[in-house]
């Protein structure tokens, strides 16, 4: 059995005393951002990007997932606790978590789900071993045109998971692009829009542009209605579920994995759209629908498990095409990249213990959360009600600090100022964010392959309508935009989203 | 229906849209085309800012069909936090400015002490003791916890 050679490896690489390290580090990272106000993942990731430069390339990685699937568990807390769902995949978690705590079971509504949350991050983790592999298998057999193609697919599907307007969303994406391209043409050696400036020779950095955008301008926009937090549940109390609890989350808690784990794998998945489409299926399936919405375990377990799962799922295209599916995933590329790793399908082959490390971390971490959530809660509590303005003074020092590290030059400072400035008018004009940094990150490697695709097939453009990978992927990605502009689905969707 | 103000956004966005692809496809105007076997450094570009000329052109023919009979206001800046924009950009600017001459630790004080202002709820005395904390914590990890090298003091500070 390959599998459980690998794994052993994987446990091998993620067990050595450094990388529990970094992977405590992670989760205990991602639960208290998901717990304190107004700050995301997005926005920590790109803030300790640089301090995991210096890092080997595994354990830069495990404490950067870490931090993705610690933020589902923190998130939830808050979202039970206090109404106010900490990330957005909770949002759905705090419906019923939140009544549940209002009749004093907020103990049981947290256990839900740190256990489901446990439970969807075994199998999870498993999926991803199991089906990683083979996948990675099959891109090796894709031509620059097929990457081209799924590019393009994983593009359009991101814009799926955008709030409001598609048309806004797609204009998101293209800016993306199109920032991306800026720096030095690799053929030719011609700097394209750099102003002149030596700094933008390679490129807008990464690192400034996330910094800002998710950093300095969700600042700007917390600030406009920062208030105090009001924690009515003082003390935390009957943490262990009673056996009729149990019954009843077993059924939910299962389903929820297996939807999450579907959602998670798809391209513009994640976290979030697992957790809403798990809640809107409990409560379809549900026998007694109407207790939805005041308290029913069900709404906890479901939800809960499915984003977790769907957090960890979401790995898998990035690990085997090096396709990010969302935001935080693109993120993960850039920093395989500045570790001089190419993100696809090599990476399993060529870097074995950076890829079974991670996943094997990842079921590490999901054991740590439990440990650290259940009898931590009292901690978290606490953090819970950190006024904003005492927070975001520290979050402005490490941006500074750490965007400053990165190489010593003030040109980035600028860059991500103005990035700010940016993020917050595109806030203002309900453009979302999320996958202009997509574009940015794929901007690159998408005219790389289009470039390589046309000069094998000489020239000839049709080579992505005649290779048969490339044609069902260009093919998905039209009758998504289709489906997506269709009256009848769009109406669909944005009930969706507004419950 | 989209409010009046969800229009103007739109509008805002789509002129937001058509002028950035076109200043794109200024700057890319001189870069050479290529051809459809060796795509040249301008070809992605063009592709990318015709692209997003033509969504931003969407996207304001929508707003500006949506809201014919309507009035569309030019500009709502109103609900803009004006103080949380100007206290949150100007602060890394400022310590990109500085940082050379004065060092870490004064620019970084100086960094968290504006920015805490960008909050209404600001007091003198609990700004200063939050960028003194700050300061202090920062130069024990970032300096010597991590030994990133940045100098302490800057030049004019007696410091290189």
């Amino acid at each position: 059995m390959d599998i459980i050679a690998n794994l052993a490896l994987g446990f091998d690489t993620a067990l050595s005393l450094q990388n529990i390290g970094y992977c405590f580090i992670g989760v205990l990272l991602g639960t208290a951002i998901g717990v304190l106000p107004g700050l995301g993942p997005i926005a920590t990731i790109s803030m300790l990007l640089p301090a995991t430069f210096a890092l080997p390339p595994v354990s830069a990685l495990i404490m950067l997932s870490g931090i993705y699937y610690g933020a589902q568990y923190g998130g939830s807390t808050t979202a039970i606790l206090i109404n106010l769902p900490g990330e957005s995949s909770s949002v759905v978690t705090a419906l019923d978590g939140y009544q549940m705590a209002r009749q004093g079971r907020a103990g049981v509504a947290l256990a839900t789900a740190a256990l489901g949350s446990f439970f969807a991050g075994t199998v999870a983790t498993l999926l991803l071993a199991l089906f990683a592999p083979p996948l990675a298998d099959f891109a090796l057999n894709f031509g620059p045109a097929d990457y081209f193609s799924l590019m393009v697919l994983g593009l359009v599907a991101s814009v799926t998971l955008a709030h409001g307007s598609l048309l806004k969303a797609l204009a998101m994406v293209v800016l993306g692009l199109l920032l991306g391209v800026i720096g030095t043409d690799i053929y030719t050696g011609l700097p394209r829009f750099t102003l002149d400036r030596p700094e933008l020779a390679d490129g807008l950095n990464f690192v400034a542009l996330a910094m800002g955008m998710f950093g300095l301008g969700e600042i700007i926009r917390n600030l406009e209605t920062d208030q105090a937090r009001e924690v009515m549940v003082k003390k935390v109390t009957g943490l262990f579920p009673k056996w009729a609890d149990l019954k009843q989350i077993v059924a939910p808690v299962l389903r929820g994995t297996v939807l999450g784990s579907a959602l998670g794998i798809l391209p513009g998945g994640g976290a979030m759209l697992a957790s809403f489409a798990a809640y809107s299926m409990e409560k379809r399936l549900s026998k007694h629908p109407k207790k939805f919405g005041k308290g029913a375990i069900e709404g906890v377990a479901g939800p809960e498990s499915a984003n977790n799962a769907g957090a960890q799922t979401s790995f898998i295209p990035m690990l085997t095409l090096g396709i990010p599916s969302n935001p935080v995933m693109a993120l993960m590329i850039g920093a395989l990249i500045i570790q001089g790793i190419t993100p696809g399908p090599n990476v399993v082959n060529d870097e074995p213990e950076l890829f079974w490390g991670i996943i094997a971390s990842m079921w590490i971490g999901n054991l740590l959360l439990v440990l650290l959530n259940l009898p931590l809660i009292g901690i978290w509590v606490k953090l819970l009600t950190v006024r904003y303005h005492f927070l975001f003074p520290a979050i402005m020092a490490f941006c500074c600090i750490g965007v400053y590290s990165i190489s010593s030059n003030a040109f980035d400072l600028y860059a991500m100022a103005i990035f700010g400035f940016v993020g917050y008018l595109l806030i203002k004009l309900d453009c979302e964010p999320a996958p202009l940094l997509l574009g940015f990150i794929l901007g690159p490697m998408l005219e790389e392959y289009l470039r390589r695709a046309l000069l094998l097939s000489r020239g000839d453009p049709v080579v992505f309508v005649t290779r048969p990978i490339s044609a069902t992927l260009l093919a998905v990605a039209a009758l998504l935009l289709l489906l997506l502009i269709s009256p009848k689905l769009r109406a669909k969707r944005e009930e969706a989203f507004q419950e | 229906m989209k409010s009046v103000n969800a229009r103007n956004k739109d509008l805002w966005t789509g002129i937001l849209m058509m002028a950035i692809a076109l200043l794109f496809t200024g700057m890319a105007w001189d870069y050479p085309m290529g051809t459809a076997l060796r795509l040249g450094p301008g070809a992605f570009p063009m592709i990318l800012s015709g692209l997003l000329f033509l969504l931003g052109l969407a996207i304001a023919l929508i707003a500006v069909r949506a809201d014919l009979k309507g009035t569309i206001k030019i500009g709502s800046v109103e609900d803009w936090s004006w103080r949380g924009l100007l206290l949150i950009v100007l602060p890394p600017l400022l310590f990109g400015l500085v940082i050379r001459e004065v060092g870490l630790i004064v620019s970084l004080f100086a960094v968290t002490l504006l920015c805490t202002y960008a909050s209404r709820d600001a007091r003198l005395r609990s700004s200063l003791i939050l960028a003194a904390i700050l300061m202090l914590f920062c130069v024990a990890v970032f300096v010597y916890g991590l030994g990133l090298p940045i100098p302490l003091w800057g030049r004019w500070l007696g410091g290189h």
